[in-house]
């Protein structure tokens, strides 16, 4: 999963698009365990979709049972969410009924997603109906705001609850979808007949299912990424005006690319055929899903049609593309689950996201979807926002990793010191560091791309989830480059201390400086973090303050505003910039009145460094490494 | 024309404008001074030959565009000057509406255009070098009504329209508007209803024809009409009809108690033992609810234009939020003083000379004065209201209008709607505008506790009403009067010199409040309210805070300063309209905020601090000012007799 954000801001967008979410932890007192066996009997799932535009989706499903005590579990711990999101909340109107008769449910104290019932003789199938009431505002990720007058996007965990006691792998289900009149759609799913906007799908496996995505729309595209080719991929996009949807030439050359160079990157894929689903909308939120064959897309209006917001958002494609080698099809074996209402383990997140951030990024670059210089600019402001990351003092990367349902969910201001998803920027530096090192150790004679062959590039075809550990990942490492890999990532994982861990940037030739002076061509990007250590909106509202910096000596907390700086002049960002330029010279304090709550106060910052413009330049003498990581593969 | 509720005083409410105009046909003595220099023709006190045809199409509510079609009779192969109404009775100023004229096309009865050409001098004149052959000229315009975005008051919405024919026809210049026939007719929106002085001669579908009337009172005879709508009788046995016609945003605000009722028909009543005649054949309140339409207050003769928020009659009762309602008994009022008693400079024959505003102290003042006692006297407000507003009344010249100490009178502010046009003030306080209504009102005061106090309560105001107002029953022509008929008349029911009492008063910088104590009461200032003035603020909540008699000024509920008072606390602390108060005693800004920081510094002695906002800049501003929350209250003057009671006390 990946949240379309450059990680400076990336906790503030978590906050905001959580501020409301529950996290329902409590484990029910006796869990069933599942069973690797068939599920006697075909699910069958009616997700009528008439009615998205009003955010309204009403499933009636049936579940063949025997008499006798049942229990069905709405699916809890989302693939590629990582925590347990499944948004029970949205359920309304369940009901269950058995020959005619209502069937009375009783929801487990313990387990909110767990449902049981007891099933009268003679009955052999219950018929579930309810209504998914899909957000207008606030929700997580995939049950985010999901649905306008012109588009869905249909994840199907969900829409359908499941036998609890069986590996969901072994429930087969048969989905059909009703959709609004004359929309098209997408998805991963084999259709079996259609009947006007009625879909019938062919049965598939319930893991399958809530892997296969739909999106559907008024105004929908479809584009050939490999045309001629044995195995398709298809890039399918909805939104809510036609002009919005329209893919340029450009786009289109770099998205073939991305194919070329993803296969080549990775010497195999696993997928039968690959379908992004993208949904370019205002009203759906920015981020990804990854699947097996499959992405589920959602990225801003503007995002095909101006060239700006394409750039800022180029990796979103490439991250989720690289998900179906790195995340579905091998998959840490503790964020395995044999069904969705097993708790996942997250601590391999930073090679689960981690390295498909890295690969985001490169691979990016090499199918022109961006320039070197782009990347450039994106590696030195991740550099920048972690090695500004105070709490590295007493928080580990690893620590992010193992504690992604709390990390993903953060909010309240002091990011810096709390620390966030870092496993993704952070494990930017971390692969970078890699693959320098065994550039460096093997006279660039192997690199990263030698472990992507090796690590992801067997079974070409297949999409059964392959498990590995973190000894597999060292071992994997050692063939490509012996070397102590398990010394070397502990080292930067479990690290806690007052410095970056990862010097792979510097290996790759290239550091980060600071100056009183924009980039000459770029715009006057000077981060207040990294002087008078806070960051503000426009208006002066705090939403970050650096732990210990000058700002916070002062007194400055998250959540206040800077009304006034200096002799009173009215907060902007130019006024305060100004104000902190005035201090490195004048060496007075720098005077800010400032609110909190519905009371105002003045404050002074003693900082007198002037303001800090990073840069990204090359370190003389050095290899360039990364010219070479960034070069297309031939 | 009605200002302020509370007469410009502390709650910065500002109700609309208003009019004067017409007469029946007959001898009027009128204004001499006639327009000054320029081309166009002096008006001449002869009959116009021939009769205006205007007709308005109002159906175009989405636009708000009234669309104008006008017939002219005109001497062939002469020049003529038609004219945009500039001085609208009642309005005291020369104002129109000629920006919002477009599309104004000129054709003979023959069919062809003809060029018009605006006068050098007058922006209101066009003239029209009429072709031999042709008698008739076809005029027709649009008339742009307002969309709001500072263009005027908002006349059409899509549940109601209001218009005046000043405001929708030309006229020939060179005669009086009473020696000219004009027969007007309007299209409305399909099934609406209206309301008007006018009274139909024949109705086809939406369109109705209205029986011919000289051009002066069809320009004093508007049309209200709406989609919802109501009519009410308020007929006395002693008076002629009375309707009070309403058009409302929703149906639900139309619903009227038996109660409500009763109280309107006392107004008539009320009137009627007041003035002891009625000068009309009929009336119509033209009242309209809505908080879409602007508000409105402009008398005519017949009628008056009555324009308030939508929750008149649905929110009568409730006891935390009074809300005055001497709109309509002042309106009325002014069909005796204002339109059958006008001062002989407010007279004009015509729309386009020079009206004078000297007496406008009797005319609005007496009228202020008179809204508020009928008010009270018909039970429309309570004693305790009506008591409450008179102490604001009296605290704003005792304390909040420094420049009538200084450097100017209340005379001189007869001249204010021509000087301001009610545009906002920088220093309303200090600057003066229309007092005439307000300080007006409190010179009738004083010279009502006068006629008693000299009298030994034999006579009193009201004799002064009954002398100079009714005469004539059931004339509505123009009846002039000059200074010295109201001194006269004075003299007549109690002999004094009241030249000197009113021009103390009127040319001097006294104490305008002193009319109190005559009536047996006095001003006091409390930390608290009392009940009415409370229930009065809370009706006037949404105008915004005022500490005006203490700490010194006004403001929008979220800090906006829009008034200073002159060398008062907070003007020597450095505190000037258009700074924003952000924040008091390092709180924000609010009125219970800033009413705590006044009680704290009462107590302390500390001075309240200010951080003000003044375009992009902040600074804290100290105001010396512990004498704590001030609140106008009247009170009783041991030992002397209670006129006051007895001057607000229903006439049986």
């Amino acid at each position: 999963m990946k949240l379309h954000l450059s990680p400076g801001v990336l906790a503030l967008a978590v906050t905001a698009a959580l501020a409301a979410s529950a996290c329902a932890q409590a484990a029910p007192t006796t869990p069933i365990a599942p069973k690797d066996e068939p599920y006697v009997g075909l699910l069958t799932v009616d997700v009528d979709l008439s009615r998205a535009p009003e955010r309204i989706f009403s499933v009636h499903e049936s579940i063949p049972v025997s008499s006798g005590p049942f229990t069905m579990y709405y699916p809890k711990w989302i693939p590629g969410e990582h925590m347990p999101s499944g948004p029970i909340s949205n359920v309304a109107g369940l009901v269950v009924m058995a020959n005619g008769k209502k069937i009375a449910w009783r929801r487990d104290p313990l387990d909110m997603y767990t449902f049981h019932m007891d099933i009268p003789e003679g009955v052999t199938q219950i018929n579930v109906a309810f209504q998914f009431l899909s957000p207008d505002a606030g929700g997580e990720f995939g049950a985010g705001v999901s649905a306008t007058r012109n588009l869905v996007d249909m994840e199907f965990n969900q829409v359908a609850f499941y036998p609890a006691g069986y590996y969901s792998r072994d429930v087969t289900i048969q989905p059909t979808v009703e959709l609004p009149a004359g929309w098209k759609f997408a998805s991963a799913l084999q259709v079996q007949s259609r009947d006007g906007d009625t879909i019938h799908f062919a049965p598939v496996a319930f893991n399958d299912f809530v892997d296969s995505p739909l999106v559907a729309g008024r105004y929908f595209d479809r584009v050939d990424l490999a045309p001629g080719a044995k195995v398709p991929v298809h890039f399918n996009v909805v939104g809510d005006a036609a002009k919005d949807i329209v893919v340029s030439k450009d786009e289109l050359a770099g998205l073939r690319n991305l194919v070329t160079q993803a296969n080549r990157l990775f010497g195999a894929h696993h997928y039968k055929s690959y379908n992004f689903l993208l949904t370019v909308s205002d009203a759906t939120d920015d981020f990804g899903l990854e699947h097996h064959q499959s992405s589920d897309d959602r990225m801003p209006a503007d995002f095909l049609r101006d060239a700006d917001s394409y750039k800022r958002g180029a990796t979103l494609l490439p991250h989720e593309y690289v998900h179906s080698w790195n995340g579905k099809f091998r998959r840490p074996a503790k964020l395995w689950t044999p069904n969705f209402n097993v708790p996942m383990q997250d601590q391999m997140l930073w090679v689960y996201e981690g390295l498909t951030d890295y690969w985001a990024g490169v691979l990016a670059t090499r199918s022109g979807m961006w320039t070197d210089a782009d990347y450039r600019k994106s590696i030195m402001r991740i550099h920048n926002a972690m090695a500004h990351r105070t709490g590295r003092s007493w928080r580990s990367l690893q620590d992010t990793a193992t504690a992604a349902p709390l990390t993903y969910q953060y909010g309240g201001g002091w990011t810096n010191y709390r620390r966030s998803t870092d496993f993704y920027p952070e494990g930017q530096l971390l692969w970078l560091d890699v693959d320098t090192k065994i550039r460096q150790l093997s006279h660039n004679q192997r690199s990263l791309d030698n472990f992507a062959k090796l690590f992801y590039g067997m079974e070409n075809g297949s999409y059964l989830t392959s498990t590995y550990t973190f000894n597999d990942v060292v071992d994997a490492l050692n063939q490509v480059q012996p070397f102590d890999w398990a010394t070397f990532l502990k080292a930067r994982l479990d690290y806690t201390g007052p410095k970056l861990p990862e010097q792979g940037l510097a290996r790759s030739g290239w550091q980060v400086v600071y100056n009183h002076t924009p980039d000459k061509n770029g715009k006057d990007r000077a981060l207040l973090t990294d002087s008078i250590g806070f960051s503000a909106s426009s208006s002066g509202k705090v939403y970050g303050v650096q732990w210990n910096g000058p700002a916070f000596k002062a007194g400055i907390v998250p959540g206040m505003t800077i009304v006034a700086v200096g002799d009173g002049q009215a907060y902007t960002g130019d006024v305060i910039k100004a104000a902190i330029k005035q201090a490195a010279t004048d060496k007075s304090p720098i005077k800010l009145l400032v609110k909190d709550g519905d009371s105002y106060r003045h404050v002074n910052v003693d900082y007198h460094g002037g303001l800090k413009y990073p840069h990204i330049v090359r370190i003389k003498g050095g290899t360039d490494y990364l010219k070479d990581i960034l070069a297309p593969v031939k | 024309m009605k200002t302020t509720v509370l007469a410009s005083a502390l709650f910065a409410a500002v109700l609309g404008v208003a009019t004067l105009a017409t007469a029946q046909a007959g001898t009027i003595q009128l204004n001499p001074v006639l327009h000054v220099g320029g081309n166009l023709p002096t008006p001449q006190n002869v009959a116009y030959p021939g009769t205006l045809k205007v007709h308005v199409d109002a159906t175009d509510i989405d636009h708000r565009i009234f669309q104008v079609h006008e017939t002219i009779p005109v001497k062939a192969g002469a020049p003529i000057y038609l004219l945009y109404p500039s001085w609208i009775p009642g309005i005291h100023e020369p104002f129109s509406d000629i920006k919002n004229v477009a599309g104004l096309i000129i054709k003979g009865n023959n069919g062809k255009s003809i060029a018009w050409k605006r006068d050098e001098y007058d922006v209101r004149a066009f003239k029209v070098n009429v072709p031999a052959g042709v008698t008739k000229l076809d005029v027709s315009f649009q008339f742009l009504s307002s969309h709001g975005r500072g263009q005027g008051p908002i006349r059409m919405t899509p549940q109601m329209l209001e218009f005046r024919w000043d405001q929708v026809s030309l006229y020939p210049a060179g005669y009086f508007t009473d020696k000219m026939q004009a027969v007007a007719s309007v299209t409305l929106p399909a099934g609406w209803q209206y309301g008007s002085a006018l009274r139909p001669s024949s109705h086809s579908g939406n369109t109705w024809t209205f029986k011919p009337v000289s051009y002066m009172t069809l320009v004093d005879s508007p049309v209200l009409a709406g989609k919802y709508f109501k009519r009410l009788n308020l007929t006395s046995k002693k008076s002629p009809p009375v309707y009070m016609d309403i058009v409302a945003d929703q149906a639900k605000d139309l619903d009227v108690k038996p109660e409500q009722l009763q109280k309107l028909k006392n107004v008539v009543v009320q009137m009627g033992k007041l003035y002891g005649a009625y000068h009309f054949n009929h009336y119509d309140f033209l009242f309209w609810l809505s908080d879409r339409m602007s508000g409105e207050g402009l008398e005519h003769h017949r009628s008056s234009e009555d324009g308030t928020g939508p929750d008149f009659f649905t929110k009568w009762d409730a006891k935390k939020s009074a809300k005055p309602r001497d709109l309509l008994t002042h309106e009325f009022n002014h069909s005796w003083d204002g339109k059958y008693r006008r001062a002989v400079d407010h007279a004009i024959p015509n729309f386009n000379v020079v009206m004078g505003d000297s007496l406008l102290w009797v005319y609005e003042g007496q009228t202020q004065f008179y809204g508020n006692v009928i008010a009270v006297r018909s039970g429309l407000e309570n004693k305790d209201t009506g008591f409450a507003k008179l102490a604001y009344v009296a605290a704003t010249y005792d304390r909040d209008r420094p420049g009538f100490r200084t450097w100017r009178n209340i005379q001189d502010t007869t001249n204010d709607p021509t000087i301001a046009h009610r545009t906002p003030l920088p220093y309303r306080n200090y600057q003066g505008s229309e007092d005439y209504y307000s300080a007006g009102q409190l010179i009738w005061l004083a010279v009502d506790g006068k006629l008693r106090q000299l009298s030994h309560n034999k006579h009193d105001l009201d004799d002064f009403a009954h002398a100079f107002y009714g005469m004539e029953p059931g004339s509505w022509r123009i009846n002039t009067f000059n200074y010295d008929d109201v001194v006269n008349t004075l003299n007549k029911i109690v002999p004094y010199d009241w030249s000197s009492f009113l021009r103390t008063r009127l040319d001097g910088h006294g104490d305008l409040a002193d009319g109190l104590k005559l009536e047996g009461w006095k001003l006091v200032y409390k930390h608290k309210p009392s009940k009415a003035a409370k229930a009065m603020m809370a009706a006037y909540s949404r105008y915004g805070v005022s500490f005006v008699y203490g700490v010194g000024f006004r403001a929008s509920n979220d800090g906006k300063v829009s008034d200073v008072r002159w060398q008062g606390p907070a003007f020597k602390a450095g505190l000037a309209p258009a700074m924003k108060i952000v924040a008091v005693n390092g709180h924000d800004f609010n009125r219970d905020a800033m009413e705590q920081a006044i009680k704290a510094a009462h107590d302390s002695k500390q001075p309240i601090k200010l951080l003000v906002k003044n375009f992009n800049q902040y600074k804290t501003l100290e105001i010396d000012y512990h004498e704590g929350l001030m609140y106008p209250q009247l009170e009783r003057i041991k030992g002397t007799p209670d006129y006051l009671s007895e001057l607000y006390a229903t006439k049986k």
